[in-house]
């Protein structure tokens, strides 16, 4: 009885240094692609994004900043079910992805259901250490809602929180 | 010697000297702050997709960079003009490079119009694409089109907005550095001294962090090194305005006028604090003076943010509409406005543009 387990320890120890080895390498390489599709984000280039972002999730399935920013390339591309999809899957991985939270505020924005969207993104603020896309995103909500008091309310507080972030 | 060869040539001495009095004064207004700085490094792909360094330059006599939209009326007659000078002069060591502002993210389109705008103006200089606009930021743009002329690695001249009478006095200092006689007599221009250009350097970064006592004492050697110099000036008047000393603040933008009174930095900077400080006639006066070679883009907004403290909301929203169509990249503009539109009840107005300061801000415009 001892002796199979014993034989399927040892057999796990051996295995594991070189599955570890993989994992790594899948993992520094996806944290490549998504460094380069950041880049590429940043420059307008969405469909190369996307199929960095893709590679990246590929070789992480795991990857949650990577779904994160799919969803936000994506939103970009006006694919607004897709990003959906992809803000709901990295918070599957990461229930307290912040960004992931406010990305699906602001698929739900895009797709016109503004209460809906309201509630995430007030949820999406609680526990948020960068919070000034999420004002941003609540500040449209209200600006669609004509609630512009609000929605001024918000856009300072982006404003002043990336400020005192020395941006 | 006759009496009227006498009077000739006293009105030649007098024409001579009123021709060098007038570009001093003007060059001055134009002159900007980051004269004998270091030119910011870029590699950018052409709008044909080839990679194109300001390194690979680095045997040239002068590098004009030009920064243009399709959009800015002067960008078209900036770009004519420097294709012109381009063709005769290139091969007496004067590059000129064309760097595109047309928006933050460029979409496959966009890239089209501005290969269509290069291509009716027959321009074969390169013409780079800034996505991100992140060299347009680095090299502190405020007006589009704007001119930088570097020679050495570092920034020799700078020309925000493409002003008549700067703009002759810019091209004359090119015909100087590609060897050609000016069509008038021409000061060579102000370089400070590398050690008050490394002091005001390290403040700066000592105000980033908000370390105010540490920038003080910088910001004064570099004043006394270089009292010509007008940055350190200006970064210690935004010291003491930081921490509260308005009136200080106000001493050391007079001293730096008493310098160079026709400096439109320095104008411009003196007349906003005066605007804060509720001195708004002065520093309507102030920024009047300073809005007048039309090129400077803050004080085009803070003119219009005086004006709306003077409650000519109308003349105000002139002059922000002035300063975003120098350039609206400037978050300082719309949020200058906001306020203005906040204050007079226009909410629907004042959330847009919050908006668009904020959307600046997180780089999504």
């Amino acid at each position: 009885m001892i002796f199979p387990a014993l034989l399927l320890c040892l057999w796990a120890l051996l295995l594991q240094p070189s599955g570890a080895g993989a994992v790594e390498g899948g993992r520094e390489r996806a944290a490549a692609l998504y460094r380069e599709a950041v880049r590429l984000q940043e420059e307008g280039e969405l469909e190369r994004a996307a199929a960095l972002l893709r590679d990246a999730l590929a070789a992480d399935p795991d990857y949650a900043e990577a779904y994160d920013r799919l969803g936000y390339v994506l939103l970009g591309k006006g694919e607004v079910e897709q990003a959906l999809r992809a803000f709901r899957s990295a918070l599957e991985i990461n229930p307290r992805l912040q960004s992931a939270r406010t990305g699906v505020g602001f698929a739900l924005y895009r797709k016109g259901e503004l209460r809906e969207a309201e509630e995430v993104l007030k949820e999406a603020l609680v526990l948020n250490p960068y919070p000034s896309m999420t004002h941003y995103v609540l500040g449209l909500v209200y600006e669609g809602l004509k609630d512009y008091d609000r929605a001024i309310a918000h856009y300072k507080k982006g404003i002043r929180k990336l400020r005192s972030a020395g941006r | 010697m006759s009496g009227a060869s006498r009077m000739v040539l006293l009105q030649a001495v007098v024409l001579v000297v009123s021709l060098i009095v007038s570009f001093s004064y003007t060059a001055e207004a134009q002159a900007l702050l980051q004269a004998g700085m270091d030119a910011p490094p870029f590699s950018l792909k052409d709008i044909e997709g080839r990679e194109v360094s300001l390194s690979g330059y680095s045997d040239r006599k002068a590098v004009v960079v030009v920064f243009w939209s399709t959009w800015s009326a002067n960008s078209r007659k900036a770009l004519k003009r420097f294709e012109e000078f381009y063709r005769k002069y290139r091969a007496r060591g004067i590059e000129v490079i064309g760097i595109n502002a047309d928006r933050q993210v460029l979409s496959d389109k966009d890239i089209e119009e501005i290969k269509g705008f290069v291509g009716g103006l027959d321009i074969t200089f390169p013409v780079l694409l800034d996505r991100g606009l992140r060299t347009f930021h680095s090299y502190n743009v405020i007006a589009l089109p704007s001119t930088i002329v570097i020679t050495g690695g570092k920034i020799a001249y700078e020309l925000p907005g493409f002003p008549l009478v700067g703009t002759e006095e810019m091209f004359d200092y090119l015909l100087v550095l590609a060897g050609e006689s000016p069509r008038r007599k021409v000061e060579p221009g102000y370089r400070p001294p590398h050690r008050a250009v490394a002091d005001t350097n390290l403040a700066r970064q000592f105000m980033r962090k908000r370390m105010y006592a540490m920038a003080r004492p910088l910001l004064r050697k570099a004043i006394d090194r270089a009292p010509e110099y007008m940055l350190p000036y200006v970064e210690l008047a935004r010291v003491y305005e930081e921490e509260g000393r308005g009136g200080e603040a106000e001493a050391v933008l007079r001293k730096a006028l008493s310098v160079k009174p026709g400096n439109v930095v320095v104008m411009t900077e003196l007349g906003h604090l005066l605007s804060k400080e509720g001195k708004t006639k002065e520093a309507l006066k102030v920024l009047r003076e300073a809005v007048k070679d039309d090129s400077y883009t803050p004080a085009h907004y803070y003119l219009a943010y005086a004006l709306f403290r003077d409650g000519r909301m109308k003349e105000a929203l002139e002059a922000f509409e002035r300063a975003i169509s120098l350039n609206p990249y400037d978050t300082r503009a719309y949020m200058l406005r906001a306020e203005a539109y906040e204050a007079a009840g226009m909410s629907k107005e004042a959330a847009a543009d919050y908006r668009k300061a904020l959307e600046l801000l997180l780089k999504l415009r």
